[in-house]
């Protein structure tokens, strides 16, 4: 699933001339023999030169046909005209009806000598079709053949439906086909193609390739071809096959479609029982149309075409084809064998289907699996327009049963119901069915790895909880048997929401089900007030999510929030009501409601905030999000950076260089850190450091960068080379040992002293506390701490020893000692299980921490010395990122953003200064859009032109300077800092009432100049001597305090920086 | 390996080789000569019956993060098939305890298996285990698989249960196949139905290997730049590895002691004496692809006579081999980048000594 895309795409292509060649001659040769040893070198090159040779010659032949007819569209025409026996061929806009196909006989008045050579002319026409689902599919409208004088219409072969995979076009070597294909929007094209290679190749259509539009070609050879039948490897006749199954492998479903003696092709559609007599010769062509995947068959065991190689399993991706040649039970028997994908994860995800091989003379069928078709009932138009009309009644249109979810990096769209808007304005990531349905989901419209997971499914139902143990490429499908509401997420990156509702007819409303479990295992039972408030909130945030106008706007002289609830009768256990009603009445009851005006805060911070505005699309690139720079000294928008030469994609966190030059930005649903200047919002450098990194730290001692990658299982460690301005990867830190459970790690912190970093691992309920100094191991996994359910976040106490951990679904903060490794207590937020928390930073100073409530919208202030709440402050839907700045004059801002709103809130942890956070409060807030001219100028600098979502979907936030302990020490003595500012760990100790860096040490007798130093001027503006001296002073002791204590390590007792360079130089420097 | 009791038709596929097929470019023919004669079935005079038993042990992880699963080989004893007459008694050939990936399953083509797993009451996993294995034969019966997906039971076991799988290793299933746990989820202890979050134990650590040795005697391999057929007792050692999504897992067979298995666990360094010839053997497992470089070496492609120095492969496909030693350290490794960067690689060392050295294994 970490395929290196250009590296992928050359191997294939080899791989795709490897297979096409030998093939080709396979088929000529009919013998298995064809692998000569001694010419293979001679071999390739003369293969080589067959296809360059065929290439003047006549174009077609020699290029891949999967490839040949993507990128035919233009080229076809030219090649038509240059063609004398084809009159050219119309390319215009039109439907079928207006344009009638050519027919064969049209072809035969234009005769050429060429044409001789080849065998029969197959005209073929398809045109694309929307089902009911928004899938597309191909159906056959018309094949003639045309051998010499004689004409035969075998149209009559194919289904008269649209069906996925398309109709298999059937030819044998040297046959001509012109395949005049209608797209979906009626354009008509028309391709030639010359059958000189048997083999197996796909057609597929420019758009909606993953959505249903592909189809076979099936060449056969005029030879017989070779197959391992009974043990033995013999000569197969084609002509002697009792049935063909074609496989496609797409996302994670098998489409398929059975051919069978008499060439007559049946839809198979979804993960069909491919059924055979014993000992039936029977082909099986396996095709890949979107995703990596292996094919194996249980208890069959066939030749790799082009080699003597005997298989059982065959890599399949989108630009392979397969096929081989069994007898059903050879040498097995009777049974029902499964066929599958090997890839675990995607037979997590439903990747399956059966083999059925019944005894001879048994007439074992196929059985199609389910389908997007909406079956007419037959048995009176009545009950058809009845239930159409109790859809209409329920407020919804009808999609049929089979619900398609396209997987996005689109915001508010990223569990894309194919079928487009069920709920017209209002969501697009709803599907609604009848008494039972499936849901298919495909990951095509993302450059990330995801999974499909249940979050709430009606409590009992079959096939719950769907869920995958690693985050990948494909799809997934999934009967829901039981009626109710079932919502589906990404454990990656858990605001994508999906949500099916299963209705029951036989109810006049629309049934969220008896009761739901949420995939913590709590019970959300309607006969409980709390149940039914979870329930409301969760569903709430879904139509807030999904749905781009509820998201809160706070531009504007009167900012309004109108949301855009469906007025539906719902039935939920024995509770009925209106939707609107039960998502709106815990908010007060109106869809309408005044938002505050922007207030800015009154008094300045210090430097600026980057805030990841990860929503916001811009004009010239496809995928959203930018940086947007908050200058806190006016409160105003500076500058965005949004990275279009980069499609820069959905940037969820930065950190700095510790000069503060430099942004590291990571793209969450990519797989790319970007750096660009701070100072300009130039692009230095992007590079691919894995799936899904999520979030970036640097070690504040020796600034090498940490990104941890939500889509594998580590994190990546690089440097960034100030010389010519790039990234060099190092490694990646693996956060689990070989053959444990995927992690997925998030949102890491680094200790101050730079010698352990603990991440948090979505996938496996705990975190990983790493060495990261050379007398730990470096970078070996120190401890695994369990925590609550999907740890996501991190905060880190001044000292380095307690790390608080968001548990985003317990709703809970673990609290971890980093050196004991346990829990020290877990601290329930308000409304538990319903806030979902996020970012939690610790305070410099150590004296409270700010945690974001995502679905509660609320900001909790925790009290580190009694881990307690002590106060509770309202935020934004969707509220996300926190870190802390430096207010002017001393004291800390905590900067808050939220996705679903365009502004940032700053609160004020300790107004008065106390050393108490009870007083914690809003200090002002900050639009994020940025002001425009008269004109319609921006007002600010910016690489792209906004186009919608302004300043919406604020995600990660990073305050310059850097004032937390550890990288503040770093900090040039240009910034306007207090001394306390400077000194957070001095801070933290006197309000404590600890001496300085011994947190653990109960040895008061310790002299503390620098503490009383910082007593007794408190706002006095340090020499750099002394600042110098301190932070050496600072680095050494914590340096040296936080290292195990049985290990023997030499004590620095010098205090410049030059020493402190020692210091530096005895943690791990990689080398260049 | 029976290698004693084969030695006899080992050696007189030698001989006849050099008899009948005078030129290399004949080694293919020579693989499927016996398969092409249209006189029925093959028969195979030396048979012989493997009686295995096997378990599914836990390997403990400290720290946290979960335990691992490991099949063991508590028994393997070979009779002849034709005569039920005792033959040997092989189960000291193999690694003691649970090793990742499980024992490597060495037989002809024409043997058979009666291979008997366990589930220890205590020990084992906690769930239901069992052993699907590929390409060998087998009915139904013995699929390994869960009764809702091959319509006959389920086909592994619980905690102090044991299943009976029958395979008959018959004409044309000559080649390396893995086995590996397959009931899903319910190794685990859940009771969820396939597609439903199988979390299963196939992925952490219940998978192995069967090498069924064709009945000529006879592989291919790259010898000094040559394809050239080897007999396959002239190989000195398997090198059976698993490439999962994060760590080449290994086990070795080295006939130059005695078909001694050594388990080496995670990414090891495998070392070959100069000049001898090695066969690899690998397989995906879990949800990733792979790309195989092998450093400064290059082999054939399976079945055919193309040169390569890089192999893609994915979950259960596997790769098979045969090289001959260079003095000198290469690195083994996948370079798929992040792969490569979290340390999927290792050493493969040839000298005069030739001693493999295990990895860093689970429990340590």
């Amino acid at each position: 699933m970490k395929m290196n895309n250009l590296l992928k795409n050359i191997l294939m292509g080899i791989f795709a001339v490897m297979l096409l060649t030998s093939t080709l001659t396979l088929g000529v040769q009919n013998s298995i023999n064809t692998a000569k040893i001694d010419d293979s070198e001679g071999k390739k090159g003369s293969s080589m030169q067959i296809s360059k040779s065929q290439n003047t010659e006549m174009k077609l032949e020699s290029v891949h046909p999967i490839i040949q007819i993507a990128e035919a569209t233009k080229e076809i025409g030219k090649e038509i005209e240059s063609n004398e026996y084809l009159k050219k061929i119309d390319n215009t806009k039109g439907e079928l009806e207006s344009t009638p196909v050519e027919s064969a006989s049209e072809i035969g008045t234009h005769p050429n000598s060429t044409l001789s050579q080849y065998g029969k002319v197959n005209e073929v026409t398809i045109k694309a079709e929307k089902l009911p689902n928004g899938q597309y599919a191909y159906r056959m409208l018309k094949h003639v053949l045309q051998d010499g004088e004689s004409v035969e219409d075998l149209t009559k072969r194919y289904p008269k439906i649209a069906t996925i995979p398309g109709p298999s076009i059937e030819m044998t070597q040297h046959d001509v086909l012109i395949l005049h294909s209608i797209d979906e929007t009626g354009l008509k094209k028309t391709q030639e193609i010359r059958a000189e290679k048997p083999g197996t190749f796909e057609y597929y259509g420019e758009h909606y390739r993953t959505l249903g539009l592909f189809g076979a070609i099936i060449i056969n050879p005029n030879e017989k071809v070779p197959a391992q039948i009974n043990g033995k490897v013999v000569s197969v006749d084609i002509e002697d096959l009792e049935k063909q199954y074609v496989l496609f492998m797409v996302g994670s479903t098998f489409w398929g479609q059975e051919i069978d003696a008499n060439h007559n092709q049946k839809p198979l559609w979804t993960n069909p029982t491919l059924g055979a007599d014993l000992n039936q010769l029977v082909r099986f062509h396996i095709l890949g149309a979107a995703h990596q995947h292996t094919f194996h068959l249980h208890a069959h065991r066939w030749l790799d075409p082009g080699t003597t190689n005997i298989i059982d399993t065959k890599l399949i991706d989108p630009q392979s084809t397969h096929w081989f040649i069994v007898e059903a039970g050879d040498k097995v028997g009777i049974g029902t064998w499964q066929y599958h994908c090997h890839v675990f994860a995607h037979m997590e995800a439903g990747m399956m289907g059966e083999f059925k091989v019944g005894s001879a003379g048994s007439d074992t069928k196929s059985i199609p699996g389910v389908s997007p078709l909406v079956e007419v009932k037959s048995s009176s138009s009545d009950a058809q327009s009845s239930e159409d009309s109790e859809a209409l009644e329920k407020g919804f249109s009808s999609q049929g049963n089979f619900i398609t979810f396209d997987i996005t990096d689109e915001p508010g769209q990223w569990f894309r119901n194919v079928g487009g808007e069920l709920l017209p304005g209002i969501t697009n990531s709803l599907g609604i069915v009848e008494s039972k349905g499936t849901a298919q989901f495909i990951m095509s419209s993302t450059n990330t790895v995801h999974t499909i997971s249940s979050l709430l499914w009606p409590t009992g139902a079959p096939n719950m909880p769907f869920d995958q143990m690693t985050s990948y490429r494909g799809g997934g499908i999934v009967e829901l048997e039981k009626p109710g509401l079932y919502v589906f997420t990404c454990k990656i990156h858990p605001y994508m929401l999906g949500g099916m509702i299963v209705d029951d007819p036989k109810t006049e409303e629309l049934d969220l089900g008896d009761k739901l479990t949420l995939n913590t295992g709590t019970l959300l039972d309607p006969s409980e007030a709390n149940a039914l408030a979870t329930t409301s909130a969760l569903l709430r945030n879904f139509f807030i999510a999904n749905n781009p106008n509820n998201w809160q706007d706070y531009s504007g002289a009167n900012p309004i929030w109108n949301l855009e609830i469906p007025e539906m009768d719902i039935k939920f256990g024995d509770e009925k009501t209106n939707l609107k009603t039960f998502l709106l009445n815990p908010i007060g009851g109106k869809d309408t409601m005044p938002l505050n005006s922007i207030q800015t805060p009154l008094e300045p911070g210090v430097g600026e905030v980057w805030i990841n505005t990860q929503f916001e699309k811009t004009a010239n690139k496809s995928k959203p999000g930018s940086a947007t720079k908050v200058n806190v000294e006016d409160w105003i928008i500076e500058r965005k950076v949004s990275l279009p030469q980069i499609n820069m994609n959905n940037p969820h966190n930065m950190w700095s260089d510790s000069q503060q030059d430099i942004i590291y930005q990571t793209q969450w649903f990519d797989n790319r850190l970007t750096a660009f200047d701070r100072h300009t919002g130039k692009l230095l450098d992007d590079t691919k450091v894995g799936d899904a990194p999520s979030h970036v730290i640097t070690n504040p001692i020796n600034d090498l960068i940490y990104v941890a990658l939500s889509g594998e299982q580590g994190v990546a460690e690089l440097k960034f080379n100030k010389d010519n301005n790039k990234f060099e990867i190092l490694r990646i830190i693996p956060t689990q040992d070989s053959g444990q459970n995927p992690t997925s790690p998030h949102g890491p912190w680094i200790t101050p002293d730079g010698r352990k970093m603990i991440t948090t691992n979505h996938l496996t309920d705990d975190t990983s506390i790493i060495g990261l100094a050379s007398n730990l191991i470096d970078g070996e996994i120190l401890n695994r701490t369990e925590t609550g359910h999907m740890p996501i976040a991190t905060g880190m106490m001044p000292d380095g020893n307690t790390a608080y951990v968001a548990d985003f679904l317990s709703s809970t903060i673990s609290v971890i000692d980093m050196n004991s490794k346990k829990i020290l207590k877990t601290i329930d937020l308000p409304d538990k299980g319903n806030a979902l928390p996020i970012e939690t930073p610790v305070s410099p100073n150590g004296q409270y921490i700010v945690t974001a409530n995502t679905l509660t919208a609320t900001i909790a202030i925790i009290d580190t010395e009694t881990n307690t709440i002590v106060k509770t402050l309202p935020c934004d839907p969707g509220c996300h990122g926190v870190n802390f700045g430096a207010k002017e004059g001393g004291g800390y801002y905590a900067y808050v953003s939220s996705k679903f709103s365009n502004r940032m809130i700053v609160v004020d942890g300790d107004p008065n200064n106390d050393g108490k956070s009870e007083d914690a409060k809003i200090a002002g807030t900050v639009l994020l859009t940025g002001k425009y001219a008269n004109d319609g100028d921006p007002m600010f600098n910016t690489d792209d032109d906004i186009i919608k979502y302004n300043g919406m979907g604020g995600q990660g936030v990073y305050p310059i300077p850097n004032i937390n302990p550890g990288w503040v020490e770093k900090l040039d003595l240009s910034w306007n800092l207090t001394s306390e500012q400077r000194d957070p760990v001095t801070s933290f100790n006197q309000i404590n009432n600890q001496p300085p860096l011994q947190a653990n040490n109960n040895d008061d007798s310790t002299s503390n100049e620098v503490n009383s130093d910082s007593i007794q001027h408190p706002q006095e503006q340090i020499n750099p001597q002394i600042i110098e001296e301190k932070i050496s002073q600072l680095q050494q002791q914590s340096v040296s305090q936080a290292i195990d204590p049985n290990i023997v390590t030499e004590q620095v007792k010098n205090t410049t920086l030059d020493k402190l360079n020692n210091i530096i130089s005895l943690l791990p420097v990689p080398s260049p | 390996m029976n290698y004693y009791h084969h030695f006899s038709i080992l050696l007189i596929a030698f001989v006849a080789s050099i008899l009948v097929f005078g030129n290399i470019d004949q080694v293919f023919d020579s693989i499927y000569a016996q398969t092409q004669e249209d006189s029925g079935d093959p028969i195979y005079p030396y048979a012989v019956l493997h009686k295995i038993e096997m378990s599914v042990q836990k390997i403990e992880k400290s720290g946290g993060g979960g335990d691992l699963y490991g099949y063991q080989l508590d028994q393997h004893l070979l009779f002849n098939s034709n005569t039920g007459e005792f033959l040997n008694n092989i189960t000291k050939k193999y690694s003691p305890g649970p090793t990742i990936p499980g024992p490597s399953l060495l037989i002809e083509e024409g043997d058979s298996v009666e291979l008997t797993l366990k589930n220890p009451d205590n020990t084992g996993a906690p769930g239901m285990v069992s052993i699907h294995v590929h390409g060998i034969h087998y009915s139904i019966a013995s699929d390994g698989t869960l009764g809702m997906l091959n319509g006959l039971r389920d086909e592994g076991v619980k905690p102090g249960q044991s299943i009976k799988y029958h395979w008959t290793a018959g004409p044309g299933t000559a080649g390396t196949w893995p086995y590996h746990d397959h009931t899903l989820g319910f190794s685990l202890g859940h009771s969820n139905a396939p597609g439903t979050n199988m979390n299963g134990a196939e992925t952490i650590g219940l998978f192995g290997t069967l090498v069924i040795d064709s009945p000529t005697g006879k592989t291919v391999g790259l010898i000094d730049g040559k394809p050239t057929k080897i007999e396959i007792a002239d190989i000195s050692k398997d090198i059976l590895c698993y490439v999962t999504d994060d760590a080449f897992w290994c086990d070795q067979i080295d006939y130059n002691n005695n078909a001694m298995r050594t388990a080496l666990w995670e990414n090891p360094t495998i070392g070959l004496k100069d000049g001898d010839l090695v066969r690899f053997h690998l397989y995906g497992m879990g949800t990733d692809f792979h790309i195989f470089e092998l450093t400064g070496y290059q082999w054939l492609e399976p079945g055919t006579t193309n040169i390569i120095s890089k192999k893609k492969f994915g979950p259960l496909e596997n790769h098979v081999f045969t090289i001959e030693g260079k003095n000198g350290v290469a690195e083994y490794r996948d370079i798929l980048t992040s792969h490569l960067l979290s340390g999927m690689k290792g050493e493969f060392i040839v000298d005069s000594v030739g001693e493999s050295f295990p990895g860093k294994s689970p429990s340590n």
